[in-house]
């Protein structure tokens, strides 16, 4: 049987990762937690399958583009005619590939935009009326190259420092019923184990704190900014290890 | 790293989880693979990186998730690839990718196989 009593989370892009471990964090906090997902459905049904047997009917799964804004509505709808509610949105699906100068098309673009801007933006209008009868919040999943552009990736470092004007705005927007915050992670997850050990230690030499932060970082900061910062909207927490102030 | 055709482990480690969902998630991978194998080999006809990686991407955790590893590592060499070709198109070996994308569809078939033998 459904908690009612218990606060609902939507996050997306939330199969894998940083989101996985997010929602498994929110969830051990008391959380109704919405998977979204949109190619990863073996993921988020082996997640979705683990929460629920650590608390029966506490999460759902479900897939949508989120670049098609006509479907968000419906994604709105999974979540409410499940749980009843919405408290927290996490904008955290991301697209992120390399867009070298002069060889950038525009549905990379688009690509990078849709997933990092646009439809963190009308997912937001989608759910701000849910939110607001909850007095519930967004968290927006920025990076610390929403602040300094990430070499060889332009198109998707604008596209971060859009989320986080976006934060700002939406802050302005929804207030007084909604608060909107963000977090930047830095040196958190490696892209899959793929860098270097040498190119680890060099990025982790640029860190006033010496060391890779963990996802857990990330939802500890994430958790603070749902539950303990009522009196803060229109921010974002870098979660990087110092890594900004010597970018 | 030894990646294995097959980690026992991982794998019942999930179905003790899953329970009588095993079967169903077993099913979702084999046809969300077959698509994505299907994706993978397309975009590298039309030499498209963008899709390349997307769907190595994705097929790489779900193959690890299911602990079907050497499938994994396939799908993570080819997505690096993919990554390296978008950032700077000259180190792309065809070649290269090509042998990697027919180990990978032989070893999808493989992990089937044992995956179907585990769900029983």
């Amino acid at each position: 049987m459904v908690n009612l009593q218990a606060r609902t989370v939507l996050i997306t892009g939330a199969a894998r990762r940083i989101g996985a471990t997010v929602a498994r964090y929110l969830h051990e906090q008391g959380f109704n937690i919405a998977i979204h997902y949109r190619n990863s459905s073996t993921d988020a049904l082996a997640l979705v399958a683990e929460l629920n047997t650590q608390r029966s009917v506490s999460a759902i799964a479900i897939q949508a583009d989120l670049c098609d804004i006509d479907g968000l509505e419906d994604l709105l709808k999974a979540v409410l005619n499940e749980f009843g509610q919405l408290d927290v949105l996490i904008n955290n699906a991301s697209s992120f590939f390399p867009t070298k100068l002069g060889t950038v098309t525009e549905e990379q673009w688009d690509n990078l935009h849709c997933s990092n801007l646009k439809a963190p933006f009308f997912l937001a209008q989608t759910v701000a009326d849910a939110l607001a009868e909850t007095q519930g919040c967004i968290v927006n999943m920025i990076d610390i190259h929403g602040f300094r552009p990430l070499k060889s990736y332009p198109v998707y470092s604008a596209a971060k420092a859009g989320l986080l004007m976006l934060t700002q705005s939406l802050a302005r927007e929804l207030g007084p019923n909604v608060r909107v915050n963000g977090v930047a992670p830095g040196a958190i997850m490696w892209p899959e184990d793929d860098m270097t050990d040498t190119a680890q230690q060099a990025m982790l030499s640029k860190t006033a704190l010496k060391r890779q932060g963990s996802a857990e970082d990330i939802a500890y900061a994430i958790e603070f900014l749902i539950n303990r910062a009522n009196y803060i909207t229109g921010h974002v927490i870098p979660v990087d290890g110092g890594r900004l102030l010597n970018h | 790293m030894e990646y294995q055709t097959f980690n026992e482990s991982v794998y019942f480690t999930l179905a003790e989880i899953m329970g009588d969902l095993m079967s169903e998630l077993v099913n979702t991978f084999s046809q969300e693979g077959a698509s994505q194998v299907e994706q993978m080999q397309l975009a590298f006809a039309t030499g498209d990186h963008q899709a390349l990686m997307v769907a190595a991407h994705t097929f790489k955790s779900s193959a690890n998730t299911l602990g079907v590893e050497k499938l994994g590592e396939y799908s993570r060499q080819i997505e690096q690839i993919a990554i390296d070709a978008m950032d700077n198109p000259d180190t792309l070996d065809k070649t290269v990718l090509g042998g990697l994308l027919n180990q990978e569809v032989d070893e999808f078939s493989i992990a089937i196989q044992y995956l179907q033998k585990a769900v029983g």
